[in-house]
C-alpha cells in the first residue's frame, strides 16, 4: 500500500534560467587608494528565485572579504543586477572567482540551486 | 634672418609631403569578448515510491528525472558541478536515517564532434559530485537522478518532500 | 516537402531544429548528415555530424536559424548516415510563419483573386424599370394656354369646396365636441349625485360615553409651612433678577 498522500516532489521549474557574466572579470583601481573594483553582471530567469548572493572566493573556494554595496540582493524574474565589487589590495592577489548563487526561501521552489563562479583575470 | 630661413624650410617640407605622399594611418578595430555561462532548469523532477520505504526519480518507479541545461558562450571556459541531493531540505519528522544515492549523466548535446566525450570524460569527484569540462560551445542537457531510502526499510511519513540538486559553473 | 509543409499563402521558414540519438560503437567511425534540398540548385542547409570516434547513446540536439526563407526553395529533406551506426527517434522540426490576412480571397482586396470572389457574390440583377421622361405619357400631351387657365380654375374650385366643406366639418366637430362635452359634464352630474357622499357627513359612530374612574373626594389640602421660605426664597431671587436688569452698570 503506498502512501500516495505524500507529496513527492523534487521539482525543478521549465526553462529558469541563471546568467552572469563576464567569464573573467578585470580587477581595476578605484578612487579610493589601495582599492580595487570590478562588476558583474547577474541575469535572473528564474521565476522561483528572487534573491542572490555575491561572494569572492581564493582558489579552494574558502571566502575573501570584500565589499560591495549588496552581497545579498533580490533581483526580479527577467531582470538583471550590476554587483560593483571593491576589494582590499592585499586581498586581491588571493581572489580567484567571483560566485553569484541563487538563494531559495520558497519550499515551493524548483529543487535546483545554481552557481556560476566568474575567474579574476591576472 | 636664420629664424626667417628656417621657418620657411619647415612651410616648404609640408607642402611637399601634402602634395606628394598619401598618408596611411592605422585604425584599431578592438573588441571585448566576454563569455557566459547560463544555468537553465529544463525539465521538472518528481519522486515516485515504489516501496512505502524508497524514493526514485527513475521512471520505471513512476517518478521524473530533472534535466538541467548549461549553455555556454566560450570554449574551454567553464566547468560544471554537479552536486546530487545527500539530504531533504524539507520532510516531515524522520526518525530513521535516510541513505541517499544520486548521479548524473549527459542526456543531450547540441556538437556531435565537440561533445560527445563529455560523459567518457566526466569526473565523478565522490558519490554525489560529478565534474565536467565545458570544452565547446554550445548547450548541454544532463540528467539526474536520486533515489532516497528510509532506514530499516520503514515507510515515510506522509507529507510533503523535497530536495535540490545544486549546479555550479565555475570559470577555468 | 510538399508533405511537409503546408500550403499558406507567403510560407517563409525561419528555422529548423533536429534532434536524434546515434547508436554506434566508440571505435567505429560514423557520420550524420541532415540536409535540405534548395529548389534553385544545392542545398538550403546542410549539417554533418561527425560521430567518429565518440561514443554513442547520446542524443544529439541542434537548431538553425535562417531568414525566413520562402516555401518555393525548400526541396526534399533527409537524413543520411555514414559508416558503422544507427540512429533512433529522429525528429526534424521546420518553424515557419505565413500571411494569414488572404485565407481567402476576400480577406483584402490586395489578395489573388479577390475581384472574382467579389463578383461572385453579386446575384443575377433583376429587371429593372428605368424611367424615360421623354416617354412620359404625361409629358406628351400639349396643352395650350387657355386650356391650362381653365384647368387651373377647375382646380381652383375643387379646392375652394373642399375648404367649405372642411369648414363645415370642423364646425360640426367642434359642436359635437361641445355637445360631447356637456353631455360628458351632465353625465358627470349624474354620476355625482348617484354617489351617497351624505354618508359621510352624517356617520355616526357607535361609541357611547366614557365615564370617569378616578373620582378624588373632595377634602381639603393644607398647606406645606415649610415649603414657605422655599417659595420666600425663590420670589426674592426672582426679584433680584428683575432689579438687576435695570441696576445695570450701578
Amino acid at each position: 500500500m503506498y502512501r500516495f498522500i505524500t507529496l513527492l516532489w523534487m521539482a525543478f521549474g521549465v526553462a529558469n534560467a541563471h546568467q552572469m557574466s563576464p567569464t573573467y572579470p578585470v580587477l581595476e583601481d578605484s578612487y579610493l587608494e589601495g582599492i580595487s573594483v570590478t562588476k558583474v553582471k547577474v541575469f535572473n530567469k528564474r521565476e522561483d528565485v528572487k534573491y542572490y548572493e555575491i561572494g569572492v572566493f581564493d582558489k579552494d573556494f574558502k571566502p575573501i572579504p570584500f565589499v560591495a554595496q549588496y552581497k545579498l540582493r533580490g533581483i526580479a524574474f527577467n531582470e538583471y543586477a550590476i554587483f560593483d565589487i571593491y576589494l582590499n589590495n592585499k586581498y586581491s592577489k588571493d581572489a580567484t572567482y567571483i560566485c553569484s548563487e541563487s538563494m531559495l526561501t520558497d519550499i515551493e521552489s524548483t529543487g535546483l540551486n545554481s552557481k556560476i563562479c566568474s575567474k579574476i583575470k591576472k | 634672418m636664420i629664424k626667417e630661413l628656417a621657418l620657411i624650410g619647415v612651410v616648404g617640407i609640408v607642402s611637399f609631403g601634402g602634395s606628394k605622399s598619401a598618408f596611411a594611418l592605422d585604425v584599431p578595430i578592438t573588441a571585448q569578448v566576454t563569455g557566459s555561462c547560463i544555468i537553465s532548469t529544463e525539465t521538472q523532477g518528481t519522486y515516485g515510491q515504489p516501496y512505502a520505504y524508497k524514493l526514485s526519480t527513475a521512471a520505471s518507479d513512476g517518478g521524473q528525472q530533472p534535466v538541467t541545461r548549461v549553455d555556454v558562450t566560450l570554449a574551454n571556459a567553464y566547468k560544471v558541478k554537479f552536486t546530487a541531493p545527500d539530504s531533504f531540505s524539507s520532510a516531515p519528522q524522520l526518525n530513521d536515517v535516510v541513505t541517499f544515492t544520486g548521479d548524473t549523466e549527459v542526456q543531450a548535446v547540441s556538437d556531435a564532434t565537440n561533445m560527445a566525450d563529455y560523459e567518457t570524460d566526466k569526473v565523478e569527484v565522490n558519490d554525489y559530485v560529478d565534474e565536467y569540462g565545458l570544452t565547446a560551445t554550445g548547450s548541454t542537457w544532463f540528467k539526474h537522478s536520486s533515489v532516497a531510502n528510509n532506514g530499516g526499510d520503514r515507510a515515510f511519513p506522509s507529507g510533503t518532500y523535497t530536495s535540490y540538486v545544486t549546479a555550479e559553473c565555475i570559470a577555468l | 516537402m510538399d508533405n511537409i509543409l503546408p500550403e499558406y499563402n507567403g510560407l517563409a521558414v525561419n528555422g529548423v531544429y533536429y534532434s536524434y540519438t546515434p547508436q554506434k560503437v566508440k571505435e567505429d567511425d560514423f557520420k550524420v548528415t541532415v540536409q535540405n534540398i534548395n529548389t534553385n540548385g544545392g542545398y538550403v542547409f546542410r549539417e554533418v555530424d561527425d560521430w567518429s570516434g565518440k561514443s554513442g547513446g547520446v542524443e544529439i540536439r541542434k537548431v538553425l536559424g535562417f531568414e525566413y526563407l520562402p516555401r518555393e526553395i525548400w526541396g526534399d529533406g533527409s537524413i543520411q548516415t555514414e559508416g558503422t551506426g544507427t540512429i533512433q527517434n529522429a525528429n526534424v522540426v521546420y518553424s515557419y510563419r505565413y500571411e494569414d490576412k488572404c485565407k481567402t480571397p476576400l480577406d483584402d482586396p490586395t489578395c489573388a483573386g479577390y475581384s472574382d470572389a467579389v463578383l461572385e457574390l453579386i446575384p443575377e440583377q433583376a429587371e429593372l424599370d428605368i424611367y424615360n421622361a421623354l416617354e412620359d405619357e404625361n409629358l406628351e400631351k400639349e396643352e395650350s394656354k387657355a386650356e391650362y387657365e381653365e384647368e387651373e380654375k377647375k382646380e381652383q374650385k375643387k379646392e375652394d369646396k373642399e375648404e367649405d366643406l372642411e369648414y363645415a366639418l370642423a364646425i360640426n366637430e367642434e359642436v359635437l365636441e361641445f355637445g360631447n362635452a356637456a353631455a360628458q359634464n351632465q353625465l358627470l352630474a349624474a354620476m355625482n349625485l348617484s354617489v351617497q357622499i351624505g354618508n359621510y357627513y352624517n356617520k355616526t359612530i357607535d361609541g357611547g360615553t366614557y365615564e370617569e374612574k378616578v373620582v378624588l373626594q373632595d377634602s381639603e389640602l393644607p398647606d406645606n409651612g415649610q415649603s414657605m421660605l422655599f417659595n420666600l426664597g425663590s420670589d426674592y431671587r426672582h426679584k433680584e433678577l428683575v432689579d438687576s436688569q435695570y441696576n445695570r452698570g450701578e
